[in-house]
C-alpha cells in the first residue's frame, strides 16, 4: 500500500491517464467523479479494454512500471469513482513509499537522460556523467531537440509540463530538474 | 401464417427493482480538524491567527522543500510573519483577521509561492484518499456478474432485467389462442465471466476469457417465441489497438449455445458471435461532445447466430426451424439536459438458410429521469419503449409499446 504522498503521486499520473486515453481535456476533478464522467466511456466493456488492459501496459501511456500484477477484467467499470479507481491502483504498486518513487525515478532518470544526450551529442554514453555540464555537449540548437526528446521519452512521468528554460547546469541537475517535474505534488 | 398489425396492441406495465450497492467509502473525516491540528491551534479557539500560521511556516517550509530534493532550507522569522500575513490576507473572507473552518478552503488553496505553484495547502497533510474498502456483496457480484434483458443487448444501453405483468390486445398474434392474455413474464439474462487473472488468456493484442450464460425468456401464457431458455458457454474478447487510431480497439464475443423452452422439452443447439468495434473519435462508446446539456454516442454490432434442432419438443410449441441468421445492430443514445436518454435500436437480419429472407426489428426506448440522487443518477424513473418488426428466429411480427417506471436504490 502506497503511503500518502505516493497515493498523490499516483492519483495526478492516473488522472492524465484517463484524460490522455479518453482524448478529452483536463479538467478540475473531485473524488466522486466516475470514470465515465472523466472519459465519457459509456460502457463497461468499453472501460475494461480502454482503461484496465491500457493501464495495465508499461509504455508511454499505461501505469504497468508502478504495479505488482496487472488488473484482473471488470475491476475498473463506468461507475466507478476516482478515489476507488486510485485505491484499486495505490493497492496494487510494487513500492511502498514516495521516497522509494523518487529513488526509482532518479535511476531510470540518470540512465534515459544520460542516453538521451550521448545520443544527440553522438558520444559515448559513458562520457556522458553527473558532473559535466551539458553544455558541454550540446549546442543551443540541439538544446530544443533534447528538451523535445526528454518530454518524448519522460511523458508519462511528467505532471508538470517541461520547459526547456529548466534545463540548465550539469547533467545531475538535469536528471534533478526532472525528477522534481514528476515528483512534486 | 405471419400477420402484420397495425395498431399498438400490447401494454407493458412494469415495475423494475435495480439495486446496486453503494461503493463502500471511507467516513469524510474532518478536514478542519486536521488542518488545525497540522498547522497548531495553540490558543485552541477553532480559528489559525497570523501567529500560529507563522510559527508553522518556520518549520514546515524547510521540510517541504528537503522533499522536494531543493536542500534544506531556513525560513527567517520575519519573512514568515509576512508569508504568514500574505496568507491571511488571501482567506480571510470575514475580514476579522483569523481563519475559521469556513475559510479553510481558501486557506488551502492559498498562494505562497506563486512563481513555483506552491501553495499553502501543498504543506499540509493530504486529505485523506478513499481507499478501496472491502467491496460490498452487490459489487462483488457486479464483478463477475452481468444482468440485464438480453444476452446480445447492447452494453451501452442495455435494459434492465424485467419481471412484467402484460395484457395483450386480441390482435397480437403472438399470443397463442386459448391462452390468458393476460400475462407474467421474465425477460433476463445473467452472464458469468470469472475475472480471475489465471483464466485470462493473453497474446499480444489479444485478450480472451471465459464466460457463461443463462438467458430466459418465459412467460405464463406461452408466447411463440418468449418461451425460451438458452444456455451459453464461450469466450468474451477484446483486441487493443494503438490509442491514437480511429479503432483504438476490437470486443467480440463467441459461445456455444444450448436452448431449451421453460419445460426443459425442446433441444436446440447453436453457434452465437457478435463483435463490435470501439472507436471514441466516432463516438463509438464515447459520448460526443465532452461536455454540453446535449450528448450522443452510438455503436453498431455485427454477427451471427445459428443453431441446428435436435428435438423440437412440446408439442404445443410450435417447431424451431434450423436457422443461420446474420444480423447488423446499430444503436444510438442521446442524452439531453442530465434527465432525458433517448434510445433508438436498430436490427437487420438476414437469414442465410430456409426463406433467406430480410428482416428488420426496430425499437425506441426513451427514459425521462423524475427524480435524481445527488450524483445525477435516476432514482425514479419513466420509461417508454416501442418495438416494430421481427426478429430471429422466429419472425413473429411484433408491435408493441411499453410504460415503465423504474426504482432505484
Amino acid at each position: 500500500m502506497a503511503d500518502s504522498a505516493l497515493t498523490i503521486v499516483i492519483r495526478r499520473r492516473f488522472v492524465k491517464f484517463l484524460f490522455r486515453v479518453a482524448n478529452r481535456t483536463p479538467k478540475a476533478v473531485s473524488d466522486s467523479d466516475t470514470i465515465e464522467d472523466l472519459t465519457g466511456f459509456t460502457a463497461d466493456d468499453v472501460v475494461d479494454l480502454q482503461v484496465r488492459r491500457r493501464l495495465d501496459d508499461d509504455d508511454t501511456l499505461g501505469m504497468g512500471d508502478v504495479l505488482a500484477s496487472n488488473f484482473a477484467p471488470g475491476e475498473f467499470r463506468t461507475g466507478t469513482t476516482l478515489a476507488r479507481g486510485v485505491g484499486i491502483v495505490s493497492s496494487r504498486v510494487t513500492l511502498q513509499t514516495h521516497g522509494q518513487y523518487k529513488a526509482v525515478l532518479q535511476l531510470r532518470m540518470r540512465k534515459d537522460f544520460r542516453q538521451i544526450v550521448a545520443t544527440i551529442a553522438n558520444v559515448d554514453v559513458s562520457a556522458v556523467r553527473d558532473e559535466r555540464p551539458v553544455d558541454e555537449f550540446v549546442s543551443a540548437q540541439e538544446r530544443d531537440r533534447m528538451v523535445s526528446d526528454c518530454a518524448t521519452a519522460f511523458d508519462k512521468f511528467l505532471l508538470t509540463k517541461l520547459d526547456g528554460d529548466e534545463l540548465k547546469g550539469t547533467v545531475r541537475e538535469h536528471v534533478d530538474t526532472l525528477v522534481s517535474l514528476m515528483v512534486v505534488r | 401464417m405471419m400477420r402484420v398489425q397495425s395498431a399498438i396492441c400490447c401494454h407493458t406495465f412494469a415495475i423494475i427493482l435495480v439495486t446496486s450497492s453503494v461503493a463502500a467509502q471511507t467516513p469524510a473525516g474532518s478536514r478542519a480538524d486536521v488542518i488545525l491540528a497540522a498547522v497548531g491551534d495553540v490558543n485552541g479557539d477553532g480559528q489559525l491567527q497570523a501567529n500560529e500560521l507563522s510559527s508553522f511556516l518556520t518549520h514546515a517550509l524547510p521540510v517541504a522543500f528537503a522533499e522536494m530534493g531543493w536542500g534544506r532550507l531556513e525560513v527567517p522569522a520575519d519573512w514568515a510573519r509576512s508569508a504568514a500575513q500574505f496568507v491571511v490576507n488571501q482567506a480571510d473572507g470575514d475580514f476579522n483577521g483569523a481563519l475559521g473552518p469556513s475559510e479553510f478552503p481558501a486557506l488551502e488553496a492559498a498562494i505562497l509561492f506563486d512563481a513555483l505553484g506552491i501553495r499553502f495547502g501543498n504543506l499540509l497533510p493530504p486529505a485523506a484518499v478513499k481507499q478501496p474498502g472491502p467491496l460490498g456483496t452487490l459489487d462483488r457480484v457486479q464483478r463477475w456478474l452481468s444482468i440485464r434483458r438480453s444476452f446480445l443487448e447492447n452494453k451501452d444501453v442495455a435494459r434492465p432485467a424485467s419481471i412484467a405483468w402484460r395484457t395483450f390486445d386480441d390482435e397480437d398474434e403472438t399470443v397463442k389462442q386459448g391462452f390468458d392474455r393476460r400475462q407474467r413474464e421474465i425477460h433476463a439474462a445473467i452472464s458469468l465471466v470469472p475475472a480471475v487473472p489465471s483464466l485470462v488468456w493473453e497474446i499480444g493484442a489479444l485478450e480472451v476469457f471465459p464466460q457463461f450464460g443463462y438467458e430466459a425468456h418465459l412467460s405464463t401464457g406461452l408466447k411463440t417465441e418468449a418461451d425460451t431458455i438458452t444456455h451459453r458457454i464461450g469466450m468474451k474478447g477484446s483486441v487493443l489497438s494503438n490509442v491514437s487510431s480511429i479503432f483504438v480497439g476490437h470486443l467480440f464475443d463467441l459461445t456455444y449455445d444450448l436452448e431449451t423452452d421453460g419445460g426443459y422439452q425442446r433441444d436446440v443447439r447453436g453457434w452465437t458471435a457478435q463483435y463490435s468495434p470501439v472507436a471514441p473519435k466516432l463516438a463509438i462508446g464515447q459520448l460526443h461532445p465532452a461536455e454540453g446539456l446535449v450528448q450522443f454516442h452510438w455503436r453498431p454490432y455485427i454477427g451471427i447466430q445459428a443453431a441446428e434442432v435436435k428435438d423440437d419438443g412440446d408439442e404445443d410449441l410450435e417447431a424451431q426451424p434450423e436457422y443461420a441468421d446474420l444480423f447488423l445492430r446499430v444503436t444510438f443514445q442521446l442524452r439531453a439536459f442530465a434527465r432525458l436518454i433517448v434510445t433508438p435500436q436498430v436490427t437487420q437480419f438476414k437469414q442465410l438458410r430456409g426463406l433467406e429472407e430480410e428482416h428488420t426489428l426496430v425499437e425506441v426506448g426513451t427514459e425521462f429521469a423524475i427524480s435524481q440522487t445527488a450524483d445525477g443518477d435516476a432514482r425514479v424513473s419513466l420509461e417508454f419503449s416501442a418495438t416494430y418488426g421481427k426478429s430471429s428466429p422466429t419472425y413473429a411480427q411484433q408491435q408493441s409499446a411499453g410504460l415503465t417506471l423504474g426504482v432505484k436504490f
